[in-house]
């Protein structure tokens, strides 16, 4: 049936937030069993453009849209997701939608779990029926097994690494006997290059039953390899819909961008002068689920940019988010000599540490808050910044001015697109709150900034500018950087030296310009259990 | 090593359960009540008050907390039991009778207790406190000034001499006891209410069954997180109105069981401090705000009524005055609550220590199996 | 929402269960005011008012089986009964074989009078609804305010726990 008219087609679909046109007249279609691969800049849209598809009541709340979508030939017009469901469309969200309480398998089957007749149905209804558990494990190894994955049907989301928990998403998605379109909203934000290697052999043989995906990333690299088709958006507009094959992805950013984007990056270290030890870090732990870190003892010297990499699971996002106190942890920090407390992110504040954090939702801002506030909030509450005494110091106001001039300054410098610095961050694109989130930090002004994944959900244009930035930061101010990634290029692009993080422990640190198979050798264990045998030998 | 560490693990999990204990253990010798006495009593209580504290699981699994509106199922429950003393039906009959009347009404309660909590998401607790102190009002406006004015009343002998209203104190005579006596084992010298304990453990049945239905499951994803079973398409609200509806109900055939064993009934008041025993109790059974289980339960009643039992008499024995037990009783009851909820934190905080711990001993244990490979 | 998909068979039998248990609510409330009902019986033996029969000395009556009341001219006993069918067996000082019969007490009364005498001697209207004139009423209690926060006798009078 793969030859027969699109399964869906989106028809002239315009939007506007408020007067802020998002989309604009965009027009596509797709096939059963097609890949699709959306791609655009950070605030193209995208995310907007799937949520009006899944009928997400933002849409409504905020004027509806124009043009029509089209499911088998039909207009339809969804007011609740759950319409959306009906009619075959799956969607993962770029948050995780999990019971972190419930198993695998109760979460891929949540809410459609298989069911025996009891008694009482007849009484009050279905949901009196008794669940049928091993039904339920049987179906979810099945959507587990379509996946091409492994993943503990039994084992607590709580007590999992993002990357299964994202696993489990989709296989949740593709239970449903009437999924015929898949949409993925950066699924491959949060996975390694490996881990989403398994995610992209996952979609083909998804694609391959015949459902219909909607992918969207701002690793081209994986449009490239994955998608059959590939449609580009740009400040709404949907610019390019043509075939991947013969489509390269120096092509895609350029469309992306509206010109060439330059392919190297800033030069990282060029064996520079570091003045004394800042931070010196022994015997590390932190209990950071999916994360944990075992025994890691490093030192930061003032104005150096530490990188720490390493596969995802391994403990290198643990590091940061211990020192910060924001998960348990255990050893010794020391800031200029000055013993750090573990458990208070406040105290890591005040001794001059900030932190931008990889988990844009959570810890990152106050989404129904205004940008400005946002991003002087820190600097505010630790230093007492942008506060002005009045009546003679009895009273302190916010310095509303300074905080706008501050917000224009960090709109200009990581290109944030956004209509005031009054909007809501919520209302900002994943990508824009990122840079947020950045800006944040940046404000605080601090002698350490902790980094981590600064680049995720980021495109391929701002990329450049947000490393420009913390390299900017490092050179003009003296800022003592540690910047933790999963993506080495970038750490290979600015930081002075790399540590690799491997089972919870550093298992070498490099200098950037080292041979990317000795990184290789450090993430695979390899090193690790060489040097343990010859000290056992 | 790892032996005192568990036991230092399963003294924190059970602070309150240990801490009772303790107090009940060294209060018995001061009473001078004997082992048997004693026993005899926690038989009897254990068949009076288990039902109601059962009540208060399925909230607690659905995430809502303890569920201080079921003070409006120990309502509807009198207001049966009122109707069956009114129309003299006595025996078994009559409690089933009052059950039977009082279910349309506590579904009632429940509904709306269920809505209102409904509006107070992550302040259950106290709203369902305020709301029982709100039904309450209805509840005495209706039997203290409706009953005999407006709704006819058959036997004069419940009423106020005024012609109107409920008298403050109801002789059960009908229906005393009827629950317990219908099987009553004579035991080694204790008398055992095997009906009630039948009735019991079928409640119990029922609950642990109900856990492994669609609805329980419901609850359950519930109870862990709102806004992800909203959007897997579990109709939140209403499965928390249920959650509370049933617990309502039970509160309300609870109550029911409870009167029948005391044998009479103070008609405005006997439900006054229903929901706080029985929340005190299941506390005390080392359930917290977020777990609760069938256990706790009977640990609970058995650990709370020994005290009481024990108290007065201690109280009489050491001071000379039996008063000061009753006072202590009163303490005791407010006490523990204050109590458990403030080592449930503790509680929390310890556990995270302790899984601090365990990361520390991985990381011991990992290097050795590491070189071993 | 999973009430919208069921088949219609499904549903009419649903509707036929629930209609059936709000029936079956209904009987069992009916059948349980019946049988539960109680009456308070007073077994006298006294002399008719019109002198039309005698007490009897020393009659022997058990209902439903109970242990015998004895009773001389003049008594009354109270027997408490529940439902409103029962039997009356009474056993004559005379030796004869006992008077078995079987007692139907109307619905809805609360105190009756069954005279012995009367119904010996077979006379209508042994059984008749007894209304208490001057019924001595306990005297009231404060009411409401017994409350264990305001007042010092709470624990008195509020039933332990
Ligand atoms: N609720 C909202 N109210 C106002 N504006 C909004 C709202 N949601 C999104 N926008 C705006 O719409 C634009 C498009 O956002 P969208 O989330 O679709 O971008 P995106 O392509 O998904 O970007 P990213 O790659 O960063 O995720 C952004 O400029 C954003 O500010
Ligand atoms: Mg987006």
């Amino acid at each position: 049936m793969g030859q027969q008219g699109p399964i869906l087609s989106v028809e002239h679909v315009s939007k506007e937030f408020y007067g802020n046109v998002v989309l604009n007249d965009v027009c596509f279609e797709l096939k059963a069993g097609e890949i699709l691969g959306l791609v655009g800049e950070n605030g193209a849209g995208k995310t907007t453009l799937m949520r009006i598809l899944f009928g997400m009541p933002v849409i409504a709340e905020t004027g509806g849209y124009k043009g029509r979508i089209c499911l088998d030939g039909q207009e339809v017009r969804f007011s609740s997701p759950f319409d959306a469901l009906d009619s075959g469309i799956g969607m993962v969200h770029q948050e995780f939608s999990l019971i972190p309480g419930f198993t695998t398998t109760e979460n891929i089957v949540l809410n459609r779990e298989s069911m025996r007749p009891s008694i009482l149905n007849d009484v009050f209804g279905d949901r009196m029926s008794v669940l049928d558990r091993p039904d339920m494990r049987k179906r979810a190894e099945a959507a587990i097994a379509k996946l091409g994955v492994k993943l503990d049907p039994d084992l607590l989301i709580s007590e999992m690494p993002v990357g299964h928990k994202q696993f489990t998403e989709i296989a949740r998605e593709i239970t449903r006997t009437k999924t015929r379109i898949l949409v993925l909203d950066e699924p491959t934000a949060v996975l390694t290059e490996s881990e989403a290697e398994v995610l992209l052999a996952a979609l083909r043989n998804i694609a391959k039953l015949g459902i219909a995906i909607i992918f969207i990333s701002h690793r081209l690299r994986e449009v490239v390899d994955v998608a059959d088709r590939v449609v580009v958006l740009r400040d709404g507009l949907a610019i390019k819909d043509l075939p991947v094959a013969g489509v390269s992805v120096r092509d895609i950013a350029s469309w992306m961008v509206g010109r060439t984007v330059a392919a190297d990056a800033v030069a990282g270290g060029e064996g520079r002068e570091f003045g004394d030890e800042l931070l010196k870090v022994e015997g590390l732990w932190v209990d950071m689920p999916g994360e944990t870190v075992r025994d890691v003892s490093f030192s930061v010297r003032k104005g150096e940019i530490l990188g720490f990499g390493g596969l995802a699971g391994q403990g290198k996002l643990g590091i940061p988010n211990g020192i910060m106190g924001l998960y348990p942890a255990g050893g010794s920090v020391g800031l200029r000599g000055k013993g750090v407390p573990l458990d208070s992110p406040r105290a890591a504040l005040e001794a001059g540490m900030a932190f931008v954090s990889e988990d844009r939702r959570g810890v990152g801002l106050l989404l129904d808050e205004s940008l400005d506030w946002n991003i002087a909030f820190t600097a505010m509450q630790v230093q007492g910044a942008y506060l002005r005494p009045i009546l003679g110091g009895l009273f302190k106001i916010r310095d509303e001015a300074g905080m706008r001039k501050l917000t224009e300054e960090y709109v200009g410098a990581l290109d944030i697109k956004c209509t005031s610095p009054k909007q809501k961050a919520k209302e900002l694109s994943g990508g824009n709150q990122q840079k947020i989130c950045l800006a944040k930090a940046f404000a605080v002004k601090p002698d350490l900034l902790f980094v981590s994944e600064p680049t995720r959900g980021i495109d391929v244009g701002a990329k450049k500018l947000v490393l420009d930035t913390l390299h900017r930061y490092n050179r003009e101010y003296g800022t003592t950087i540690v910047m933790v990634s999963s993506e080495l290029e970038e750490l290979r692009a600015i930081c002075d030296r790399i540590a690799i993080v491997d089972e919870g422990r550093i298992a070498g640190i490099l200098p950037p310009t080292a041979e990317l198979p000795e990184f290789g050798l450090l993430m695979s264990g390899l090193a690790a259990r060489n040097a343990r045998e010859a000290v056992n030998a | 090593m790892s032996g005192k560490k568990s036991l230092g693990r399963f003294l924190t999990e059970n602070a309150v359960v240990i801490l009772f204990l303790l107090i009940t253990i060294a209060a018995i010798p001061s009473s001078g009540l004997s082992i048997q006495y004693i026993l005899q009593e926690m038989i009897t209580r254990l068949g009076r008050n288990t039902f109601l504290v059962l009540a208060l699981i399925l909230p607690i699994y659905a995430g809502m907390g303890l569920n201080f509106g079921m003070t409006l199922g120990a309502m509807s429950g009198q207001l049966g039991l009122i109707l069956a003393i009114n129309f003299n039906v006595g025996g078994v009959e009559g409690l089933a009778f009052a059950a039977l009347l009082g279910t349309p009404v506590s579904v009632l309660m429940g509904y709306i207790c269920g809505s209102v909590l409904n509006k107070a998401k992550g302040r259950e607790m106290v709203t369902g406190y305020m709301l029982a102190f709100f039904i309450n009002g209805i509840y005495q406006l209706v039997i203290l000034y409706m009953m005999g004015a407006i709704f006819p009343i058959r036997s004069p002998a419940i009423l106020l001499s005024r012609g109107y209203g409920i008298r403050n104190t109801l002789n059960l005579e009908g229906v005393r006891q009827s629950l317990d006596n219908l099987l009553m084992l004579r035991l080694g010298g204790y008398a055992l209410p095997l009906a009630t304990f039948i009735v019991i453990a079928v409640l119990c049945a029922f609950v642990i069954w109900f856990k492994k239905t669609k609805l329980g499951q419901d609850m359950r994803a519930v109870g862990h997180d709102m806004t992800v079973a909203e959007s897997a398409g579990v109709p939140v609200d209403r499965t928390r109105i249920i959650a509370i509806i049933i617990s309502t109900v039970l509160a309300c055939y609870g109550q029911i069981i409870f009167l029948q064993n005391m044998g009479n009934m103070a008609t405005y008041n006997a439900h006054d401090q229903t929901s706080f025993f029985a929340v005190a109790a299941i506390l005390v059974g080392g359930a917290s705000v977020k777990k609760a289980s069938i256990p706790n339960v009977f640990i609970g009643v058995i650990l709370l009524h020994v005290l009481f039992v024990v108290t007065p008499r201690a109280g009489q024995n050491l001071f000379g005055s039996a008063m000061i037990g009753e006072y202590f009783r009163q303490f005791i009851g407010y006490g523990v609550i204050a109590l458990s909820l403030v080592l449930y934190a503790w509680r929390a905080r310890k556990d995270a220590l302790r899984a601090r711990e365990g990361l520390r001993r991985a990381s011991i244990a990992a290097a050795p199996e590491g070189a071993a490979k | 929402m999973s009430e919208k998909k069921v088949d219609p068979k499904i549903a009419a039998r649903r509707l036929l269960v629930r209609g059936g248990l709000v029936v079956a609510y209904v009987f069992l409330v009916g059948l349980f005011f019946v049988t539960g009902k109680g009456h308070t019986v007073l077994v006298d033996n006294k002399d008719a008012a019109d002198g039309s029969a005698v007490g009897i000395n020393g009659a022997l009556v058990s209902i439903d089986g109970r242990e015998a009341l004895e009773q001389y001219p003049g008594d009354r006993d109270i027997v408490l009964l529940k439902g409103q069918r029962h039997r009356v067996r009474i056993q004559l000082p005379s030796g004869e074989p006992p008077i078995e019969m079987s007692l139907a007490l109307p619905l809805n009364t609360d105190m009756l009078l069954l005279s012995i005498p009367k119904l010996v001697a077979k006379q209508a209207g042994y059984l008749e609804e007894f209304v208490q004139r001057d019924q001595p009423r306990p005297a009231d209690e404060k009411v409401g305010d017994n409350n264990a926060f305001t007042s010092p006798d709470a624990p008195v009078t509020t039933p332990a726990p």
